[in-house]
C-alpha cells in the first residue's frame, strides 16, 4: 500500500519540478550505474552502451581497491616485516597513521553532525542521514586499516572478551570505538528510516523490498512515525556523541600513555586528537557539501548555504586553535633540550619528516585552506570544497608525522635518527582503503536522498 | 518493637566478627585487584615465592664477542636476523668533545655471526669505548605488561615477563612501549618476541645460555633468595645501576661500571 499523507500535506516536492523524484534530483551522475553495466554485458558490440562517468568511476574503484586488498592478502602471506617498511624500531607504519586518521574522523563526523539534530543548533540540521553515513564509512575504513596491520586479527575479538586487560588503552580503546560504531548504526538507522521507507513506497520490484528491509520493515513516512524515529536517532546520537569523545580521547592515551616515547607521552595527545577530530571531520564535510551543494543538480537551498556558510567559518577557527596547540607542544617539547622530545621535534622541523611536516601538515593542510577561507571572495562554495580537501590532506600528513616522529627517535641500539618510508604494499593498502571509503559513500549517495525527509518537519 | 537480650547480643556478636572479616580481608582482596590490574597478573612480593632471580652485567668485562647472542639464537630457537635477537650488545664509542657513537651487530645490518667493525669515531680515536649487553629487563612494573590489550603478555609469580604465543594479536603496542627496546615481532610466530632469561633452563637450575656461555663473566645470573647466590653478593657490595630508573619500571637487570649517556 502507497501512502503519500506527509508528501501531500507538506509537498516534499516542493521547489523542484514535480516529474523529477528527490532521488533523481539528488543524484550528482543521473546516470545507469550497474545497470549500465549490465546492458554493456548484454548488447552486442555495434549496440554498446559508451561507459558513464559513473562507470568509470566505479571501475577505478573497483581496481584500487582490489590492488589494495590484494596488499593485505600479500602481507598475511609473506609476512608483514618483509613488504612493509616497518622494522624493530618501528613498528607502526603508515596503516596505523590511516587508522587513525579515519577513526578521528569518524568521531568528528559524529559530533559534528549531531549539533543539529541532537543539540537543537538548527544551522546544522541539514547535515542529516548522509553525514552520519560517512562517519560510518569512515570507522569502516579505520576497522580495515587496524585489521591489516595487526599481525592476528581474528583473535583479537576472541581474546579482547575472555582475557581483557583493563589496564590497557587498546582494549579501551577498541571496546569504546566498537560501543561508537553500535550507536553511529543505530542513529543512522533512526535517521533514515523514514528516506527508506518513503523510496520503497517509491519504486517496485526486489529494491522494493531492499529499501523496506533498510526501513525496518515500516512504510510509515507519517508526521508521527517520523517525530518517533528522531526521538530514537536523538537517544542513539547522545550515546554516539559521548562515545565518541571518550573512544578518540582514548586513541591520543594509546600514545599518551606510553612513557618510553617522550615525543608521544602526556595528556597532550588526547586533547589534542579531539580537536583533530573536529577539523578533519568539518573539512569533510566542507569537501562532500560543496561536491554535492556544488555539482549536484538542483539550486542551493538557503538552508544548505547557510550551512556551508558556517563550515567555512567552523574551519578556519578550528585551524587558529590547532596553530595554537601546535606551538605550544613544539615549545614545550623543545624547551629544555629534554632527550627524546627535542630530538623528535627536530625530525620535523629540519629533519627527515620535514616535507610532510612543513609542506604537507603545516603549508597545505592549514596555511593555504586559511587564508583560502580568510577572504570573502574566496570563500564560496567551492571554495570551501577546496580549502576541505587540503585540510585533509594535511591532516592524514599530520597523523602520520604524529606516528612516525615518535618512533625515530631509538630507544636503544643506535643514537642516530631510525628511518621509515612506506612500502608499495602499504600504499596500496591505503589507497584501497580510501577506494573502499569512496565506493560506498558512492552507493549511499544514490540510495540516500540529499535532504532527510524529516527536514520538512521543521520548515 | 523489643529486642531480647540474648538476640541482641547476637546480632551485635556477629556485627563486630563480620566486621573485623571485611576489615581485615577488603584492603588485601582490593590491593590484589589493583595489583592484577595493574601487572595483567599478580605482583608477588619476594617472600612467598620459590625465587627472586636477578641479572647483573658487568659492562667493564665484556669484550663484545658476541658469544651470547648466538648461544641465545641457538637455544630458543630465534630467527637467524640480527634484527630479530632477544640479546644483544651495544657498542659506544665517546670522543674527546663527549659526542656518542653507538652501533650494535644485534641491531645493525650485520648478520649474528659477524663481529663488530673496526671503527673510526669521528676520524679520530675516540677517547673511551666499552660494550653494553642488553636484553629485557624483567621489570618488576613492565610497561609491557600493563599495555597488552588480551593480557597475552604476563609476569610470573618469580617475576619473569613471558609471552603467551597462541593468545597475542600481533598489535605491536608492548614493542612500543618497552622503553628498552627489548621486544620484537618474531617473523615466524608472528607474535611478540622477548627475552624470557632462558625460563626453560633457570626453572631446572641452570643459568641462561648467555650466561652459560660469556668467555669472561661480563653476564651474572642468580636468585637473591638463595644465600650463596652472587647477585646477591653483588648486588650488596658493589655499586650497580639500572637503565631508565626515572620511568619507574623497577629493573632487574643492573649494570655494574655503567656510563653516563647510556640509553
Amino acid at each position: 500500500m502507497r501512502r503519500w499523507p506527509f508528501s501531500k500535506k507538506r509537498g516534499v516536492n516542493a521547489g523542484r519540478p514535480s516529474s523529477l523524484s528527490p532521488y533523481q534530483a539528488t543524484g550528482r551522475w543521473n546516470l545507469p550505474g550497474l545497470k549500465g553495466l549490465r546492458q554493456v554485458a548484454a548488447s552486442r558490440v555495434d549496440e554498446l552502451v559508451v561507459p558513464t562517468r559513473l562507470d568509470l568511476w566505479l571501475a577505478v574503484l573497483v581496481v584500487t581497491g582490489a590492488l589494495g586488498f590484494l596488499g593485505i592478502v600479500v602481507g598475511f602471506l609473506k609476512g608483514h616485516e618483509n613488504v612493509f617498511g616497518v622494522e624493530r624500531g618501528v613498528p607502526w607504519g603508515i596503516l596505523i597513521a590511516t587508522y587513525m586518521f579515519f577513526a578521528t574522523t569518524a568521531s568528528g563526523l559524529c559530533l559534528i553532525s549531531s549539533l543539529g539534530h541532537v543539540f537543537g543548533i538548527r544551522t546544522f540540521e541539514p547535515l542529516g542521514a548522509k553525514a552520519h553515513l560517512l562517519a560510518i564509512v569512515s570507522l569502516i575504513a579505520g576497522f580495515t586499516a587496524i585489521g591489516a596491520e595487526l599481525e592476528r586479527p581474528w583473535r583479537l575479538f576472541v581474546f579482547a572478551a575472555l582475557t581483557p586487560n583493563f589496564a590497557s588503552p587498546i582494549w579501551w580503546m577498541g571496546t569504546l570505538y566498537t560501543f561508537e560504531f553500535t550507536f553511529q548504526i543505530v542513529e543512522f538507522q533512526f535517521l533514515n528510516r523514514g528516506n527508506m521507507a518513503r523510496r520503497s513506497n517509491e519504486i517496485s520490484g526486489p529494491a522494493r523490498r531492499l529499501f523496506r528491509w533498510l526501513a525496518l520493515g515500516s512504510s510509515d513516512t507519517s508526521t508521527e512515525a517520523l517525530r518517533r524515529n528522531m526521538r530514537l536517532a536523538r537517544w542513539a546520537g547522545i550515546g554516539g556523541v559521548t562515545f565518541a569523545i571518550l573512544a578518540t580521547s582514548t586513541l591520543g592515551t594509546v600514545f599518551g600513555l606510553v612513557e618510553a616515547r617522550p615525543w608521544w607521552s602526556g595528556a597532550y595527545m588526547p586533547v589534542y586528537l579531539i580537536l583533530s577530530a573536529l577539523v578533519s571531520a568539518v573539512a569533510v564535510l566542507g569537501f562532500f557539501g560543496s561536491l554535492s551543494y556544488g555539482l549536484g543538480e538542483g539550486e542551493i537551498t538557503t538552508g544548505e548555504k547557510g550551512l556551508m556558510v558556517a563550515l567555512g567559518r567552523l574551519l578556519p577557527l578550528f585551524l587558529g586553535a590547532l596553530v595554537l596547540f601546535i606551538v605550544w607542544n613544539a615549545i614545550e617539547r623543545l624547551y629544555g633540550d629534554m632527550p627524546g622530545k627535542s630530538e623528535a621535534l627536530m625530525l620535523l622541523v629540519a629533519g627527515p619528516l620535514s616535507l610532510p611536516f612543513w609542506g604537507l601538515e603545516i603549508l597545505v593542510g592549514i596555511l593555504v585552506p586559511f587564508f583560502i577561507l580568510l577572504h570573502p571572495r574566496t570563500r564560496t562554495t567551492a571554495g570551501v570544497g577546496i580549502a576541505s580537501l587540503l585540510v585533509l590532506i594535511g591532516q592524514f600528513a599530520a597523523r602520520y608525522d604524529l606516528v612516525i616522529a615518535g618512533q625515530l627517535v631509538p630507544v636503544a641500539g643506535s643514537m642516530e635518527a631510525l628511518h621509515y618510508t612506506p612500502s608499495y604494499t602499504e600504499w596500496l593498502i591505503v589507497g584501497g582503503i580510501f577506494s573502499l571509503c569512496a565506493f560506498l559513500y558512492t552507493f549511499a549517495d544514490k540510495a540516500l536522498p540529499r535532504r532527510d525527509i524529516h527536514m520538512d518537519l521543521w520548515e | 518493637m523489643t529486642v531480647s537480650r540474648r538476640k541482641f547480643l547476637k546480632m551485635a556478636g556477629m556485627t563486630i566478627v563480620g566486621g573485623v572479616a571485611v576489615y581485615t580481608t577488603a584492603p588485601r582482596v582490593l590491593a590484589a585487584i589493583l595489583r592484577a590490574e595493574a601487572a595483567g597478573e599478580a605482583v608477588a612480593p619476594v617472600e612467598g615465592v620459590e625465587h627472586a632471580w636477578a641479572f647483573v652485567v658487568d659492562i667493564r668485562k665484556c669484550i663484545g664477542c658476541n658469544k651470547c647472542l648466538q648461544a641465545c639464537k641457538l637455544e630458543n630457537s630465534v630467527p637467524p636476523a640480527a634484527e630479530h635477537s632477544r640479546t644483544w650488545q651495544e657498542r659506544y664509542e665517546i670522543g674527546e668533545d663527549g659526542a656518542v657513537f653507538v652501533d650494535s651487530i644485534g641491531w645493525g645490518e650485520t648478520g649474528p655471526e659477524s663481529m663488530f667493525p673496526p671503527t673510526n669515531h669521528n676520524g679520530s680515536e675516540p677517547a673511551k669505548s666499552f660494550f653494553v649487553p642488553k636484553l629485557c629487563n624483567q621489570c618488576d612494573n613492565p610497561p609491557c605488561v600493563m599495555v597488552c590489550p588480551v593480557s597475552a603478555t604476563f609476569k610470573t609469580k618469580d617475576g619473569v615477563v613471558l609471552v603467551d604465543e597462541k593468545r597475542c594479536i600481533g598489535c605491536k603496542y608492548c614493542i612500543q612501549a618497552c622503553p628498552y627496546g627489548a621486544r620484537f615481532l618474531n617473523p615466524v610466530t608472528k607474535v611478540a618476541d622477548k627475552c624470557t632469561w632462558c625460563y626453560q633452563r633457570i626453572t631446572k637450575g641452570l643459568p641462561p645460555a648467555c650466561v652459560e656461555v660469556c668467555p669472561v663473566g661480563a653476564r651474572i645470573f642468580g636468585d637473591l633468595k638463595d644465600p650463596e647466590s652472587p647477585v646477591r653478593k653483588l648486588l650488596r657490595e658493589e655499586m650497580t645501576q639500572v637503565l631508565k630508573p626515572a620511568l619507574g619500571t623497577k629493573p632487574k637487570v643492573y649494570y655494574m661500571g655503567l656510563q653516563e649517556g647510556v640509553r
